[in-house]
């Protein structure tokens, strides 16, 4: 049985595709087979953070519309076992996405083998983000310390528990909470939301928190997901919420401030935070 | 045209407002004139107050009903005191009947589940023909049948967007009431953990409804239409809170 988990969020840019390529490289890497789907159409982002941009021949919605058949446009990845990306369109608008073909296509792959579809879905809840979160079995929700990006999660965990297929079966989608762009030294200074406020105020289970690092805009721009570079704080961040996923347990890492040794505070010590 | 102050004439002349009442069902098993009269007459001797002008629906929905002459029962009813206001189900006949006769015509399904499980146990008495009320001695007091629903418990967090409404009963919540989100009920509303959206009891307009909370963090609390703004609880943040309307005016306590 595949694992159909959505990346989701309400509010842009906070990290989800960025969150979606770490996390489903991350299962391919532990030998899982991993399908990481990009449901933004029209602002197709995955296939350049996964490095994959110059090879997108097909696309999910020519899937759906049966322009091209599911083999044809999952593209391999070439840094990892296990690993595939169905691209978005750029060309077409989130309407393109039927319920009945994005279930079609979920199915297909389900049996094809994948253990896992990573489904990472639009910003917004609109159409797009409904696709992406409907045939969910498990949500990832992706929040930064701020009060209008938990806001706008919590938003999206009403959608998700009233919406999705599971709910309207009256059953439960798994929520998991992903706290990116944490920065410890802004939180004591009262300039962000802590672990526990935002856990306070959405009541979901903690999977992981990544910390605010250069080191994910560096991967972004050469388009390898920051959990390959298991040197970077970011990384083996997104590593730990990996292993969590798949049900080992975990110390939170990255939430309490590093005090830095007298050394450290002379010669900087910023040996993962330069681009 | 009077003449009144003018501030008089530019409020509205009424309110419309919902409300529960209580009152009788006779749930009529079959009829015979002088069985139900007889039957009658020693019910309201067992307590003459309570059935005095007594608002009572005269529930038809039986088979064996359909050809009881509604204007005879209704007068045998009024001959013993009581005030028949509609009647529930019943044939075709009997509801231009009732018309007629200014009485309201309910539709058998209705009224239905807002029995109460004492006239359910009654009516399994097969042997009675009247059973709005079980027999009792006769020096205790006879309560009406009262209409009661069950509250609606939730026990999922309500997240910023979604709406919980229980109508004609209490709304008990175990979960976070989150920003954005809205609950609401007819009568009292409970909140055993923060509550951080808006509360809206009472919203038929029961003056007596209350909202508890155990963490009191609301954007909005309203009984009745009466309503605070966090902006006006702040000494009330975050504490245990009992709300209700004292004089029209809406207050907290702490508990």
């Amino acid at each position: 049985m595949a694992k159909i988990i959505v990346v989701t969020s309400g509010k842009g840019g906070v990290g989800k595709t960025t969150s979606s390529a770490a996390i489903g490289t991350g299962l391919a890497l532990r030998g899982h087979r991993t399908a990481i789907v990009d449901f933004d159409v029209g602002l197709r982002n995955l296939d350049l953070i996964m490095g994959c941009e110059r090879r997108v021949v097909y696309d999910f919605v020519n899937v759906i519309n049966e322009e091209a058949s599911l083999k044809q446009a999952l593209i391999r990845d070439k840094r990892t076992e296990n690993l595939y990306i169905l691209p978005a369109s750029q060309t077409r608008d989130k309407d393109a996405l039927s319920k009945e073909g994005v279930e079609r296509v979920l199915n297909e792959l389900a049996n094809d083998g994948f253990e896992y579809i990573v489904c990472d879905s639009p910003a917004g809840i609109e159409h797009g983000a409904l696709m992406a979160l409907y045939f969910a079995d498990a949500a990832i929700i992706v929040t930064n310390p701020e009060v209008s990006s938990v806001r706008d999660s919590d938003r999206i965990l009403g959608i998700l528990q009233s919406k999705s297929r599971r709910a309207e079966k009256g059953e439960h989608v798994d929520e998991y909470l992903l706290l990116t762009r944490y920065n410890p030294a802004r939180v004591s200074r009262g300039e962000m939301l802590g672990v526990e406020d935002v856990k306070e105020i959405l009541a979901v289970p903690l999977l992981g928190v990544i910390p605010e690092s250069q080191s994910v805009l560096k991967a972004s721009n050469v388009g390898a997901p920051v959990i390959l570079d298991p040197e970077s704080d970011a990384g083996s961040a997104y590593m730990d919420a990996v292993s969590r996923l798949l049900g080992e347990e975990k110390a939170h890492r990255f939430i309490n401030e590093e005090k830095k040794g007298l050394l450290k505070r002379i010669f900087g010590g910023k040996k993962h935070e330069t681009v | 045209m009077p003449n009144l102050p003018q501030d008089v004439k530019r409020s509205p002349c009424f309110h419309l407002k919902g409300t529960l009442v209580s009152f009788t069902i006779l749930d009529l098993c079959h009829f015979d004139s002088e069985q139900f009269s007889t039957q009658l007459a020693d019910k309201v001797k067992q307590a003459p107050l309570f059935f005095k002008n007594a608002p009572i629906i005269l529930s038809l929905e039986r088979e064996e009903c359909h050809q009881v002459d509604l204007l005879h029962l209704v007068e045998l009813c009024r001959e013993y005191g009581l005030s028949p206001i509609g009647i529930r189900g019943g044939s075709t006949n009997q509801q231009i009947q009732a018309e007629e006769l200014s009485l309201t015509v309910l539709p058998a399904d209705q009224v239905i589940n807002l029995k109460t499980a004492a006239s359910d146990i009654d009516s399994a008495e097969k042997n009675k023909e009247l059973n709005v009320l079980e027999d009792k001695p006769l020096n205790t007091r006879v309560e009406p049948e009262t209409i009661f629903l069950p509250a609606k418990v939730v026990t999922t967090p309500i997240r910023s967007g979604q709406k919980v409404y229980a109508p004609c009963t209490d709304l008990i919540v175990l979960a976070p009431v989150s920003p954005g989100a809205e609950v609401l009920a007819d009568g009292n509303i409970h909140v055993y953990a923060p509550l951080r959206g808006r509360a809206l009891a009472g919203v038929l307009g029961d003056e007596n409804a209350r909202i508890f909370t155990t963490h009191m963090e609301a954007e909005l609390i309203s009984i009745a239409g009466f309503y605070k703004t966090s902006e006006d609880m702040q000494e009330f943040w975050k504490k245990s809170v009992n709300a209700m309307l004292e004089n029209e005016r809406l207050v907290m306590q702490i508990i």
